[in-house]
């Protein structure tokens, strides 16, 4: 297998071919084997700290190097002898005790880029540093909170929307169109999206008469109100592969504390709402929550109480069939890159298992080199 | 600044971000005024080697070795290339553009001049293969047709409906633009926008009198979408005489998907 071939292999969209090319409308009418089962993926834009959320509480290198900002022993809440999580994510405890949340520590990929932006296409292309891909690495996705992200570039059936009704309703006031001969890249781009507005439209307004209100109350949080509109669709039955949601902005380069502590909480209690409201459904074993983010932070503190761009960080998988606990080396704090964690879990075995353990799709060559992980 | 705003990306490494970071310590921002204000005691006065150049350098220092580099100039006049000519610069044109804007000591009127008169921004094969951003869309429709503005509240909140808050840009790079305009969300949003203008474009000019003769059909097409051959995207109208059949055609001109883009 050609090196190239071997990278599109590693992007969701190309894992996923019963989705991405043959059908043409963003919703699923017949699930197969793994159809009904969904990816959401949260975007915690910014660059999450990844130290200060997955708390390595017994390593004086971190108490060290962060006299003011480490997270203290006595608030650490334990998930082992040596890993707890920040107070902020109390929410998640009882999914953590059910076994049903695990962490990949130490995500991240080689010769790391500062920069927010090219490190946020290798993650959502999945590609390599050296070679920027075209092609976004989902197929067929919801997008709330804005930002189509990892669904960007052509072919791909992509929907943003705030909530079902009100897509639904502005699709279907779209006229008809007649496809132009030679349309330029621009004007194809806006009649596709266009095209699989108005298909999708249909299908929306079809669902909406099985759709109520979200059963449990959702936080008036951004990423609350997002997770309560996946639910919603989720729970009307539509089967959609990929949602997307997003919560930030994660980069704290100032006055850390409070803001990282406000955002963490808001992640976790709308997690926690979204699993009890999937549970009580019957759904949560369809679903995998994901989380990621261009890079994390680095180790030292700045000089303005917050975090400089850094590395590698540890990444939440939670669901139903999640097998929960502590996946991958936690990096280590006295072998640092210049001040930097080195990572230990290339990113791409989370796609890696997302494709082979909970969609069924294997491929033995790309299997070799980003190995799948147990977590599901 | 770098990577957004003089070089770009892959034309500095590390110890380039590293000297200037050193070169700009001592300045703050004063929250109370907004104004940026530099404290020498904070200021690391060493020697720094930046983009192979050793000296003392500060914030001045920096900037003046950065618009040395004819880079600089290329990178902005790429910025103005994919706003205004096709989203593929031609490294040809952008070069002797940049000669002009560094030569005219970075000020933009010039290179505008020599960008809006080359023959790139008028060739054919250039016309709508840009997107129009909210604001062009919004003001630039308002403006073209002389159409009543709503409150300038609700135009900002249109704005920033369709994804461009200003002002307020998404992250220090600013909006991405182009083919970021369109997602099925932000379509939506503009399509609503431009069938409630036509609506106002109807009413207002049925009201008003408004004089038509500046709407004859080669005008109206040359004005939204010289790009196009042959007939309109939508199903065509059944008014086709007079002062009707030219404010239906100026309507579904509109609305036809072309006139997204610029």
């Amino acid at each position: 297998m050609r090196r190239r071939d071997l990278l599109r292999w590693t992007a969701l969209a190309a894992v996923l071919p019963a989705w991405s090319g043959r059908a043409s409308t963003a919703m699923r009418p017949a699930p197969a084997t793994g159809a009904s089962r969904c990816l959401v993926l949260v975007e915690l834009k910014g660059g999450n700290d990844g130290l200060n959320t997955l708390v390595p509480f017994t390593d004086p290198e971190y108490y060290r190097l962060r006299p003011r900002l480490a997270i203290a022993r006595d608030r650490v809440l334990s998930l082992d002898d040596r890993t707890g999580l920040h107070p902020a994510l109390r929410a998640l405890m009882p999914a953590w005790e059910a076994g049903e949340l695990a962490w990949v520590q130490g995500v991240g990929y080689a010769e790391p880029n500062r920069s927010h932006f090219r490190s946020m296409d290798i993650w959502e292309t999945a590609s390599d540093r050296d070679e920027v891909l075209e092609t976004g690495a989902l197929p067929d996705a919801v997008i709330l909170g804005g930002d189509e992200g990892p669904a960007r570039g052509g072919g791909l059936q992509v929907i943003t929307l705030r909530t079902p009704e009100q897509f639904a309703g502005d699709a279907a006031r779209l006229k008809a169109l007649e496809q132009p001969v030679e349309p330029t890249a621009a004007l194809a781009h806006i009649l596709a999206v266009r095209a699989s507005t108005r298909q999708a439209g249909v299908e929306f307004q079809r669902s909406l008469e099985a759709m109520g209100e979200a059963p449990a109350a959702f936080p008036q949080t951004a990423p609350g109100r997002q997770l309560r509109e996946v639910a919603r669709m989720l729970l009307a039955g539509m089967q959609i592969p990929v949602f997307k949601v997003r919560i930030g902005s994660f980069d704290t380069h100032h006055n850390q504390a409070a803001r990282h502590e406000r955002l963490l909480t808001q992640l976790a209690e709308a997690l926690a709402v979204f699993r009890e409201t999937l549970e009580r459904a019957g759904l949560w074993d369809r679903v995998l929550v994901m989380s990621y983010s261009e890079f994390g932070r680095r180790v030292a503190e700045n000089a303005s109480l917050g975090t400089d761009h850094g590395t590698a960080a540890p990444h939440l998988v939670l669901g139903g069939r999640v097998k929960g606990g502590l996946y991958g080396d936690p990096p280590d704090l006295t072998a640092l890159d210049g001040g930097d964690l080195r990572y230990t879990t290339d990113f791409r075995r989370l796609y890696s298992t997302v494709a082979v353990n909970w969609w069924g799709m294997a491929n033995p060559e790309w299997q070799e080199r980003f190995p799948v992980m147990g977590w599901v | 600044m770098l990577e957004l705003f003089t070089l770009g990306e892959g034309h500095y490494d590390e110890a380039d971000v590293q000297a200037a970071a050193r070169a700009l310590s001592g300045w703050t921002l004063d929250p109370a005024s907004g104004t940026a204000r530099f404290d020498p005691r904070r200021h690391d006065d060493g020697v720094k080697v930046f983009r192979g150049r050793s000296g003392h350098w500060g914030l001045d220092g920096i900037l003046a070795i950065l618009l040395e580099q004819p880079r600089t100039a290329e990178f902005v006049v790429e910025k103005l290339w994919v706003e205004l000519i096709s989203p593929q610069p031609d490294p040809a044109q952008v070069s002797r553009l940049a000669g002009v804007f560094r030569e005219g000591g970075y000020a933009i009127r010039p290179v505008l001049r020599e960008l809006l008169s080359s023959d790139a921004f008028w060739a054919e094969a250039h016309r709508g293969t840009l997107i129009k951003s909210p604001v062009e869309l919004i003001v630039g429709t308002l403006r073209r047709f002389d159409l009543p503005a709503p409150p300038d509240r609700q135009l900002v909140q249109l704005g920033r409906q369709m994804g461009q808050d200003l002002l307020d840009p998404p992250d220090v790079k600013g909006w991405r633009g182009h083919m970021a305009w369109i997602d099925t969300d932000r379509l939506l949003l503009r399509e609503q926008f431009l069938r409630r203008v036509t609506r106002d474009l109807a009413d207002e000019s049925a009201r008003a009198g408004r004089d038509w003769a500046v709407l004859d059909p080669a005008v109206t097409a040359g004005l939204l979408w010289s790009a196009s051959e042959g007939a309109s995207l939508s199903a065509p109208s059944d008014e086709t005489t007079g002062e009707a059949g030219l404010r239906a055609g100026l309507v579904e001109a509109i609305l036809d998907p072309r006139y997204q883009l610029k």
